[in-house]
């Protein structure tokens, strides 16, 4: 038997399938379609080669910002209690998630029971998402792969204090323009730090409990992991693959559903 | 800048609309409580209306300046940012009130209820009144906010200075505030204050702090008979209506309605899922979702640590001055917003938490409220060593609904009660 | 604290979380305004120092509020000596005064210096000095403000003043904010702020026959007034006086973001300056922001006003 789970983030699109209690398949799709058509082509992508198709679905569960459009799936849930459900999965221990994705930065407490027992997210500011890093990537002309990079090699960090985004655009500028201009490095790692400061303020919102685990597409920025890490002070443990832990949890979800209306 | 003509066309369109519902409540089943509320709303206003040709002067003021005063004075209260609250929720236009506001100066962090209620103000949306109070019982925005509002209204005005802290030295001071109040308002009304009045007017106030507390046990029950909307109608009467016959009317049909369940062993809603701690008020333009959290979620609030009676303190009659004083350092937000909040707010939520057997906290973060919002991650914190809940955070704007869509809480909300049931 | 939070109360906080204040053994505060207030609350709910008060600060100055501000001043000494085993005796009250006069005094003949045509230090300079006084032993600023006044004094050096400015508003320490101004070539001659002139103005009364809780109670209360106080025409004569004393051709009033009280004032003092024929640039930024960017544009183009309008 088959169950699929859904992220229907703000720019992307996951999707995991579970075949009785191990991962099948998964898939990401980046398109800006409405939400029905992205979560076909996801489910689509993801049981390619699988030799099955969507009726061999028992059960689809939705999750993420945009998972109410979605007719698609039987059930929706609430993003922190995939996450929740998705890491306790992967790494048992983890009681404390950060989840930072493209628009959205999640912090979940996960009780012993792999339950969300808490979740603080942030509400209407960029500058702790990875639009955030994005937008500075562009400042500096500099794709975000590369960014990861250059922040490693730094030899000092630029001080970027302003929280908002739009202000701290202007301060990387005057970086830029500075003379001697400011290392590039130095203000990727200064950005880096700067965007460090603002979600581990979030996570701090919530309380630190080991362990404590990164996910989300901006975990794969090592130069970002390694701010987060001096910022809280811990050691940050990271997934395989972080930005499909909340389409994971969905479908573990999606199998309990199946088994309980069975 | 200033305001001449009495405008009062605004004010008759809520009177009106106020009625109606007041009207459509009387039809509906255990809705007694809620037609009273609305009836005595109208009233207040229709008392505003009425006061010229009733020879009666009409003296404008912010929150919390205690309302005893001027029935005792037969002085006719409006309370402003209760009328900018019914405005804002009636009248379409309250972003032009807020773009005068800016046109004269007032900067976007500055608490929208004050920038509301000097746009109205600016606009002529309320008649011009004959004395303007103001004071800083609640915040730094109410205590500045009436500089700008006496030059608009270019009316007699009065500052009322209340200390930070409780303590004999702090309430000897506040009570010679009042008393410089009243002779201001003698030397305004030609009238010397009726001592035996204020007296009454103080019993009425002391029955009103017993309804609250019992109303309060009351809401202990499990199933709790509570329907959300009571606490803002409550805090509403107490802070515009206190210390008058309408007031208690008001709290009585409360108390009765919640005795008639809890004696029969039910719930306001069929089914309580979850038992809701409240921390300060829900956006003006989102009091619905109140209701709509209680029929969709089976969540009754049975708390809220910002607007309750501390214990301890009792009104004396026989010393109206001296009671009324002592009053506005525990009353509901004057008490829990000044500190210090080791033996206020703090210490009040975790107990309302045991006590009430709450499952979680639901926050509004206004973003103009600084002094609330400097609590948050303390109240978090203690909420979650202390008595073991999450706490949610809703950021929003208690007057500008633009600033977060409602449809966004309501998202908030269900995540949350989704937490709530896996906490189970 | 929260995002509404002033930048200069999120500072002290972050600057206690950084363990930069591990010296202290207390922390005493006003009830001023309400970011303030809910800091004390921080500080103690999470315990940084054993020690806490906070005083109540009336916001009239009145008879019954000079009464209730001396007992609460009476009470902050009567905690410091029960906590910490001390007794601060009246002699000692009355040396400390005589301290602190002293350097109110030395201020007061710096300030009278920059009223002349070509003063001999600038705004930057002189808002250095000031944050020198808050971190330093006061004998020993009193000795070097000593030095600095009497060289100073000869007139040897001189600052051309293309216009002459003055600086009001939120908590300023950021002397480089200044020197951003003075670069564009406006001379900041006074200041309005409570890190300048608010904080060291008025002189404590030091008549023997006084008895000194009651003469800095006094002070404190009737001091420069901070915009919180009522009635705020006190503040607005005050700024005005100096205007005129000073002879300013601008004032750059900055407010920190959520600094509501100056927020509230601002419109009204606009007003009144401009009602005194002085041109008001109104600036809101974060505690301890440079003068780059945004904030250079707006001081340029407020220079060149003022240009035009003196037709120089």
């Amino acid at each position: 038997m088959l169950y699929a789970g859904l992220d229907m983030g703000n720019l992307t699109t996951k999707a995991v399938i579970l075949k009785d209690e191990q991962i099948l398949s998964q898939a990401m799709v980046n398109s800006v379609e409405d939400g029905e058509s992205r979560a076909r082509t996801a489910l689509d992508m993801a049981l390619e080669g699988t030799g099955f198709g969507t009726g061999d679905i028992a059960c689809i569960v939705a999750t993420g910002a945009g998972r109410k459009a979605i007719s698609l799936a039987q059930k929706q849930r609430a993003p922190s209690s995939c996450l929740a459900r998705g890491i306790s999965r992967l790494l048992p221990s983890v009681r404390t998630l950060i989840d930072v994705g493209a628009e959205t930065c999640t912090v979940v407490r996960v009780n012993d029971r792999g339950v969300a027992d808490d979740s603080i997210g942030n509400e209407r500011c960029a500058s702790g998402t990875g639009v955030f890093l994005e937008t500075m990537a562009k400042l500096m002309q500099m794709p975000l792969e590369e960014m990861a990079r250059a922040s490693m090699l730094a030899e000092d960090k630029a001080e970027i204090t302003n929280m908002c985004a739009v202000f701290a655009e202007q301060e990387v500028i005057s970086h830029v323009h500075r003379d001697p201009p400011t290392p590039k490095n130095d203000i990727i790692a200064g950005i880096h730090a700067s965007m460090a400061t603002q979600v581990g303020g979030l996570a701090k919102r919530m309380g630190i409990k080991t362990d404590v685990a990164l996910t989300g597409g901006v975990a794969r920025n090592a130069g970002f992991v390694s701010a987060l890490q001096e910022n809280l002070g811990v050691v940050l443990m990271v997934p395989d693959r972080p930005e499909f832990v909340a389409a994971l949890g969905a479908a573990c979800a999606a199998r309990d559903e199946a088994c309980r209306s069975a | 800048m200033t305001t001449t003509v009495a405008d009062t066309a605004k004010l008759r369109q809520i009177v009106e609309v106020v009625d109606a519902v007041a009207k459509l409540q009387r039809q509906r089943l255990e809705r007694e409580p809620d037609a009273v509320n609305y009836q005595i709303v109208v009233r207040y206003f229709n008392n505003v209306l009425t006061a010229k040709e009733e020879g009666k002067l009409v003296v404008a003021h912010t929150p919390m300046i205690a309302p005893e005063i001027l029935f005792a004075m037969d002085i006719v209260p409006l309370q402003l940012e209760f009328a900018a609250t019914l405005a804002a929720q009636i009248i379409p236009g309250i972003q032009e009130c807020f773009s005068t506001a800016a046109t004269a100066g007032l900067a976007p962090e500055i608490c929208s209820a004050q920038r509301l209620i000097a746009g109205q103000a600016i606009q002529r949306w309320l008649p011009r009144p004959d004395a303007l109070i103001w004071s800083n019982q609640v915040c730094d925005n109410t205590a500045k906010g009436g500089n700008l509002l006496a030059e608009v209204f270019d009316c007699p005005s009065f500052f009322l200075d209340r200390p930070y802290q409780f303590s004999e030295r702090g309430v000897h001071y506040f009570t010679e505030q009042l008393k410089e109040l009243i002779r201001f308002l003698e030397n305004l009304t030609g009238r010397r204050m009726d001592w035996d009045r204020f007296s009454e007017v103080m019993e009425y106030s002391r029955r009103l702090q017993d309804l609250h507390r019992e109303i309060r046990e009351l809401r202990k029950a499990v199933p709790c008979p509570w329907r959300n909307l009571w606490f803002i109608h409550m805090q509403g009467t107490e802070m515009y209506w206190a210390g008058s016959p309408e007031a208690i009317a008001h709290l009585e049909a409360i108390r009765d309605a919640a005795r008639q369940k809890v004696t029969e062993g039910k719930g306001y809603v069929p089914v309580e899922r979850f038992r809701i701690l409240t921390i300060f008020v829900p956006p003006t333009s989102g009091w619905a979702m109140m209701g709509w959290m209680q029929g969709k979620h089976g969540a009754v609030c049975v708390a809220e640590p910002y607007f309750s009676f501390r214990d301890g303190e009792a009104i004396d009659p026989a010393k109206p001055l001296q009671s009324l004083a002592r009053k506005c350092f525990y009353c509901p937000i004057c008490g829990p917003m000044h500190g210090p909040a080791s033996e206020g707010i703090v210490r009040d939520t975790v107990r309302d938490a045991v006590d009430y057997k709450a499952e979680g906290a639901v926050c509004f973060a206004s973003i103009g409220c600084r002094q609330t919002d400097a609590c948050i991650r303390m109240l978090k914190e203690s909420l979650q060593e202390k008595a073991g809940i999450p706490m949610l955070v809703l950021d929003n704007d208690t007057y500008d609904p633009t600033y977060v869509p409602e449809d966004q809480l309501r998202d908030k909300l269900d995540e949350f009660f989704e937490l709530l049931e896996g906490r189970k | 604290m929260y995002i509404n939070t002033c930048s200069f109360v999120r500072g002290c906080l972050d600057l206690v979380l950084k363990k930069r204040y591990q010296f202290l053994d207390g922390f005493v505060s006003g009830s001023t305004c309400d970011c303030p207030r809910r800091l004390t609350d921080v500080w103690q709910h999470y315990d940084f120092t054993p020690f806490v008060y906070i005083l109540d600060v009336p916001r009239k100055m009145t008879q019954a509020a000079h009464a209730l501000y001396r007992e609460e001043v009476q009470g902050l000494k009567k905690r410091i000596e029960e906590s910490f085993g001390l007794h601060i005796s009246d002699e000692a009250l009355r040396r400390s005064i005589e301290t602190y006069n002293r350097t109110r005094t030395l201020l007061k003949k710096l300030y009278e210096l920059r009223k002349s045509d070509c003063p001999p230090v600038t705004g930057a300079e002189v808002l250095e000095v000031l944050d020198a006084g808050f971190k330093m032993p006061r004998e020993e600023f009193n000795r070097v403000l000593e030095r600095l006044v009497d060289e100073a004094g000869k007139g040897e050096r001189t600052v051309p003043a293309r216009f002459r400015l003055m600086i009001s508003g939120s908590p300023l320490n950021n002397p480089e904010f200044i020197r951003g101004i003075e670069e564009l070539g406006g001379l900041v001659v006074v200041d309005e702020l409570c890190t300048g002139v608010r904080h060291w103005w008025d002189l404590v009364d030091e008549s023997p026959g006084v008895d000194p809780v009651e003469a800095l109670s006094r002070r404190y209360l009737n001091n420069f007034p901070c915009p919180r106080m009522y009635p705020p025409e006190e503040r607005f004569d005050r700024a005005v006086q100096l205007v005129r004393e000073y002879r300013v051709d601008g004032v750059i009033s900055e407010v920190v973001r959520y600094c509501v009280h100056c927020a509230h004032d601002q419109p009204l003092l606009k007003r009144t300056l401009e009602g005194e024929g002085v041109p008001v640039l109104e600036l809101s930024l974060e505690y301890g922001a440079s003068g780059t960017g945004q904030i250079r544009t707006r001081v340029q183009a407020f220079l060149e006003m003022l240009e035009a309008r003196s037709g120089r």
